[in-house]
């Protein structure tokens, strides 16, 4: 929107503006006895986001609906990661939020790429996997053990997907891939 | 027509040591960009300042446990129903490793 700051209705008297230099308490402009908090505006550097198809133009079908098209005009760059790359989608035909190429920098093929999470409609939550994730988050030793077997010792995305999204999941990918 | 079709590789090494990334996932409806997240960690990034929408899950508790984050603005990083809080951001939290701004 370009706006450099936002006022915020009902954050004066908390503590949280001596702890972030980003909210500020101000008079307000129209009735100078009157404090409003104003925060400042949001400029990310990085919009990362994952979306079910994209073309090569960058034109993205998000696949659900979401408000990133809100993340993605506030941020200098945007990176989306989707499940397929087809010939052509536009507004017409996206089956979910329609996030313009204008808006994106770089798409990049990432099937199961919200792994171990969910896409909606497509795959639920690796359950098994989220349990192992958390079990091993609990301190920094059993941490690196997981983060070795999903990360540092995994050349691509490929790789993790063949080790660590379950079999039956990519067997019904394969199917809805070949139109089955 | 300008190609923006990349490989995952390509895409994460636009991303800079100290960035401030604002992550799908969690109340915004979509999905977590865990691929990309992955290869962050992968590639070594440090110092990621991310931005929850609302909230958080494993898109930040993960890079959070690799070291790779300074800050996080978001209302919580959640893991209903696997656990209450994501366990990485807390621990590094209560270690003061992270940053923890409260945005709700």
């Amino acid at each position: 929107m370009g706006l450099p700051y936002v006022p915020i209705v009902g954050l004066v008297g908390s503590d949280l503006m001596h702890k972030r230099d980003d909210v500020k308490v101000v008079p307000d402009p129209f009735h100078p006895e009157v404090k409003t908090a104003v925060v400042r505006s949001l400029r990310p550097d990085v919009a990362l986001l994952h979306g079910l198809r994209a073309d090569r133009a960058g034109n993205v079908d998000m696949g659900c609906w979401t408000d990133d098209v809100l993340l993605a005009e506030a941020s200098r760059r945007v990176i989306v990661t989707v499940e397929e790359v087809v010939d052509h989608i536009d507004e017409d035909t996206a089956q979910g939020t329609f996030l313009p190429s204008i808006l994106v920098n770089a798409v990049a093929l990432a099937p199961f790429g919200a792994h171990p999470e969910h896409f909606p409609g497509r795959y639920p939550d690796d359950e098994a996997h989220l349990q192992r994730y958390v079990e091993h988050a609990r301190d920094d030793a059993a941490f690196a053990v997981y983060l070795r077997e999903t990360v540092y010792d995994v050349p691509d995305h490929d790789t993790y997907v063949q080790r660590h999204v379950p079999r039956s999941w990519q067997e019904e990918g394969y199917r809805r891939a070949a139109g089955g | 027509m300008k190609d923006k079709l990349t490989t995952l590789e390509a895409a994460a090494a636009m991303v800079r040591d100290g960035d401030q990334i604002i992550l799908s996932g969690d109340s915004g409806g979509s999905p977590s960009p865990m691929a990309a997240i992955r290869r962050l960690v992968h590639d070594g990034r440090k110092g990621l300042r991310l931005v929850g929408v609302v909230g958080a899950t494993v898109n930040a508790d993960l890079p959070i446990g690799a070291g790779a984050v300074a800050s996080i603005d978001t209302c919580s990083v959640g893991m209903s129903p696997f656990a209450r809080t994501g366990p990485n951001f807390a621990r590094h939290c209560e270690a003061g490793r992270i940053k923890a701004l409260d945005n709700t």
